[in-house]
């Protein structure tokens, strides 16, 4: 059970950057008002929140990664 | 929020039938040779398959009483979800379906969440408040319940792992639904923790039965289910994130949905004395196995309980933000 405390370490990181991501959501992406008047706009804005919460949750796939294989590259190559 | 005698009752019966079922259902599948091999064993150690209709068989009869009882519709539609995961479940452990064919056909089990209205177009979460996504929160419902039933099947590749995961991620739930006040939910949630124990006392290391795809399926769907029905969404995430990483990693080192006994380099090598270590051709996918052994090879049980013990870890955090979100 060597690795497991470098596990929960990147497990605490992996729930931070959920934390982080669902806080801008909630605060900035969610509650924002639609700016446009012409019609669909309601659409649109959801599209766009959509858009952009799934950008966001690709960041978090793309750090995770990161993370990842460095930790098995160098787990690999000790 | 108070549970009686004979909601007790329940949870018992859950686990009373769940674990008399499971025992019978070894004796058939051993009698008529449905074992496959237990590949983490040194030597060839063949396991009872598929141990999910026991679990099946435990989690609807309890369900089935739990409506009676509650007279809830939301209780209604999770055993719509158990009943239609669990039928591609057993089609899966007889007929593989494969890698892509399994999701798609998971979509179907969120349609009894949807088409009966139980659900709250709400996320709650900490001091952000809650937000309503009327227009997204179907299509959300629609996704989760395939992602939390692929999620604990490809966790289930150790003996135990995926009914003793679902055992220590299944508490911030209760926890936060007791916080909650919703007796209901609490029930439903007390029925899965007791039909997953029944079945961990053949299941844990060394197995006695392996719960099939009709098991894992099951039990990930309903987790969804509850988490979903129940409004602790986030909670759910949280908790599950150690097998959420590990399907993310699977599926991003495969690039496609591949079955497990598809793989051409596997991620592990058991050795002649049962040890097993990382794979280091870079075309093995990247598992939650292969990461606690790489550089540390291992026997089967000490991966189990890290398994358990990073579980423990997610179950927590996920524990520590339910109370935040419902006392504070």
């Amino acid at each position: 059970m060597k690795n497991v405390i470098e596990l929960s370490s990147i497990i605490f990181i992996a729930f931070l950057l959920v934390f982080l991501v669902s806080a801008i959501i909630f605060t900035i992406i969610v509650p924002l008002e639609n700016p446009f008047t012409f019609q669909f706009s309601e659409i649109l804005i959801v599209i766009l929140k959509l858009v952009v919460s799934f950008g966001l949750f690709l960041i978090w796939v793309f750090i995770i990664q990161k993370i990842i294989t460095r930790y098995l590259k160098k787990k690999l190559n000790s | 929020m108070n549970l009686g005698l004979i909601e007790y009752g329940v949870v018992a019966m859950a686990f009373i039938i769940t674990y008399l079922a499971t025992n019978r259902l070894i004796s058939l599948l051993v009698g008529v040779k449905r074992e496959v091999l237990d590949y983490h064993k040194e030597g060839k150690s063949f396991v009872a398959y598929p141990g999910g209709p026991a679990i099946i068989f435990g989690l609807i009869s309890s369900l089935l009483v739990s409506i009676i009882l509650t007279n809830d519709i939301r209780i209604i539609a999770i055993l719509g979800v158990v009943i239609i995961s669990s039928t591609i479940g057993i089609i899966d452990d007889f007929k593989s379906l494969g890698g892509r064919k399994k999701p798609l056909l998971l979509l179907l089990a969120s349609l009894p969440i949807i088409l009966l209205g139980a659900y709250e177009p709400n996320l709650d979460f900490l001091f952000f408040g809650s937000a309503k996504l009327s227009i997204i929160y179907p299509l959300l419902i629609l996704i989760s319940i395939p992602v939390t039933a692929n999620t604990i099947n490809t966790i289930d590749v150790l003996n135990g792992v995926s009914t003793g995961f679902v055992i220590i991620t299944a508490i911030p739930l209760l926890i936060s639904l007791f916080l909650i006040g919703d007796s209901s939910m609490v029930l439903v949630t007390l029925i899965l923790i007791s039909v997953c124990l029944a079945f961990f006392v053949f299941h844990k290391y060394p197995s006695k039965v392996f719960p099939g795809d009709s098991g894992t399926l099951t039990l990930g769907a309903m987790y969804g289910a509850i988490a979903i029905v129940g409004g602790v969404e986030l909670i759910g995430v949280f908790a599950i994130l150690p097998a959420i990483l590990n399907s993310f990693f699977y599926l991003s080192s495969m690039r496609d949905f591949v079955e497990h006994k598809n793989i051409k380099v596997r991620p592990t090598r058991v050795l002649k004395d049962g040890t097993i270590e990382a794979e280091r051709n870079d075309d093995a996918p990247i598992t939650l196995v292969r990461l606690i052994v790489a550089g540390n090879p291992s026997k089967e049980l000490p991966i189990v309980n890290t398994i358990f013990i990073l579980s423990i870890v997610s179950a927590i955090l996920a524990t520590i933000i339910g109370i935040l979100t419902w006392v504070i």
